[in-house]
């Protein structure tokens, strides 16, 4: 038996779980089933909230890649010690030993002068202008790598002070704005997210109202012949869902197109740096949490929209 | 059954649809509201449906004291009613079948009953027939005989009609009249508002009479 009040009216449906589930299931398919009678509206929605997702989406996928290729970067990151032009090899080779020494300290490569030139014609792309210098400008030059996630500052220090090192250079300052960089793009992703996120749930809860207001005779009815309001909102709630969920889709579908679309351009603009740059798509685990998000954001839309305008709807 | 005890219904904004009413429509009875439009007959009716509250008195709808049943018992109170509109209120994109069977429909009725009673009912108002029909495709009288069918297919013990033949000719009025009474006979407690006088006079009911929101006869 139903729980029953004092006026002895029962409070709530004496459902079966299995009842339950079906009837979740005919208004799930139910209202999926609805979209093809007004396929355009369905689409132009759909699209809507595919491009609202989308943005911000790409973004994340942005800062992703860029912070994965930052570990590379951040290893590659050495430090370039140039010696006195008085120094010869071997004194060189001390100082080398003595960096190694330091803590904090994974790797330092010894470069003869004849060496760097080498491979500065090969990086920079100047090899024919140097080809005309009659003598090697460069210094010997040894390539410290240091530990990753270390504060480097106190390291340049220590080796500055060794006797012979002429000068220390780290190209630290990039590598700090890059960080920042990304920190302002990461706000700007999560600030967009916020704001496409709420512009989601404003259309879908203008949609669900359309659809409310052409099923406003069908509300008035099934409420006079004892439908609840649970009932009467299950359909539009799961036409949310479905929009959520669909508009998630497309998002994931379109996010990874854009990052298709890209893989040739930035191989190129790769290759003239040097560098691997990808983008890297929206995995299994985003895809998920992209449609969770979807999800939840087509419910709540719905839901509001239901609470706000059924109410309307005599009788009450 | 129904219980009326000096019953006023102000709306908001001031106007008195039911002024001090108080009658009764005992359990098997079949009565009839009338009174010239505006009487506040829809208004007593949408009082015992809940969709509106009265302003003062007690409604006693079948043994419970409807000031008492929460927003939310609404739905389960209705359940327990049968209700017929003059515009016979029927979902134009939903099958006769589909229509009659909306109120098991709502309240979880087992399916392999839902087609059996169903089917029961659309017989009972002759359209057996005609269940895979859509509304539009029916007559007007036929129409309204579908939204009998729909009040009746959850047994409720309380019928209640606005104006049901308020848009048929005298012939057809008689025969949703015959529909009523046979199941009046069968113990459904009935109450007609209708403003079609030689109807009543014909069927020698019980009278309840509004005139501008007061009882005139009862």
């Amino acid at each position: 038996m139903a729980p029953v009040s004092s006026a002895g009216i029962p409070i709530r449906a004496n459902r079966s779980f299995k009842r339950w589930l079906s009837d979740h299931l005919d208004a799930c398919l139910d209202s999926l089933g609805r979209f093809i009678f007004s396929p355009l509206q369905t689409v132009i929605t759909l699209l809507v909230i595919a491009v609202a997702l989308c943005l911000p989406s790409m973004l994340y996928m942005l800062v992703k890649s860029v912070e994965s290729g930052m570990i590379n970067i951040q290893q590659s990151a050495d430090i370039s010690v140039y010696f006195s032009p008085s120094i010869d090899e071997e004194t060189s080779l001390q100082v080398q030993s003595r960096v190694l020494a330091l803590d904090s300290v994974l790797a330092a490569r010894y470069l003869p002068p004849d060496k760097a030139l080498q491979e500065f014609k090969e990086f920079s792309g100047l090899g024919d202008a140097l080809a005309e210098l009659s003598e090697n400008p460069l210094p010997a030059t040894l390539l410290v790598t240091p530990e990753m996630n270390r504060d480097v500052e106190p390291l340049i220090e220590q080796i500055e002070s060794i006797d012979g090192v002429d000068q220390v250079q780290f190209d630290y300052v990039w590598l700090q704005r890059l960080r920042a960089l990304l920190a302002v793009v990461d706000q700007v992703a999560l600030v967009l997210a916020l704001l496409l996120g709420s512009g989601v749930i404003l259309i879908l809860g203008n949609t669900i109202r359309l659809e409310i207001e052409s099923r406003r005779e069908e509300v008035a009815v099934v409420k006079l012949v004892g439908g609840t309001n649970a009932y009467v909102q299950r359909p539009l709630l799961y036409t949310g869902v479905w929009y959520g969920l669909l508009g998630a889709l497309i998002a994931w579908f379109l996010t990874n197109l854009f990052a298709w679309a890209m893989s040739a351009p930035l191989d190129a603009l790769g290759q003239l740096y040097l560098r691997d740059l990808s983008l890297a798509g929206l995995d299994s685990m985003d895809l998920l949490v992209l449609l969770g998000l979807g999800v939840i954001l087509g419910w709540l839309g719905a839901w509001i929209a239901a609470a706000r305008h059924l109410s309307a709807i005599e009788p009450a | 059954m129904i219980q009326f005890d000096s019953v006023s219904k102000r709306y908001p904004g001031g106007f008195e649809a039911l002024k001090n009413v108080s009658f009764q429509v005992p359990q098997g009875e079949m009565s009839f509201l009338t009174g010239h439009s505006g009487a506040g007959k829809s208004t007593l009716l949408k009082l015992i449906m809940l969709m509106e509250r009265a302003t003062q008195g007690q409604v006693i709808c079948q043994g419970v004291n409807l000031a008492k049943i929460s927003k939310r018992q609404i739905p389960y109170h209705r359940r327990r009613i049968g209700v017929v509109f003059q515009n016979h209120s029927l979902l134009s994109d939903r099958s006769v079948f589909e229509n009659v069977a909306l109120p098991l429909l709502v309240s979880g009725a087992p399916y392999q009953e839902t087609g059996r009673r169903v089917r029961a009912a659309l017989d009972k108002v002759g359209l057996l027939n005609k269940e895979k029909k859509l509304p539009v495709q029916l007559s007007g009288g036929e129409q309204q005989r579908v939204g009998i069918a729909r009040a009746v297919v959850h047994k409720p013990d309380l019928l209640l009609a606005d104006e049901p033949t308020g848009n048929l000719d005298p012939e057809l009025s008689a025969d949703i009249m015959k529909l009523f009474a046979d199941f009046n006979a069968v113990g459904v407690t009935m109450l007609i508002a209708t403003h079609d006088v030689d109807l009543i006079r014909r069927m020698d009911r019980t009278e309840i009479k509004l005139d501008s929101g007061r009882l005139v006869d009862f």
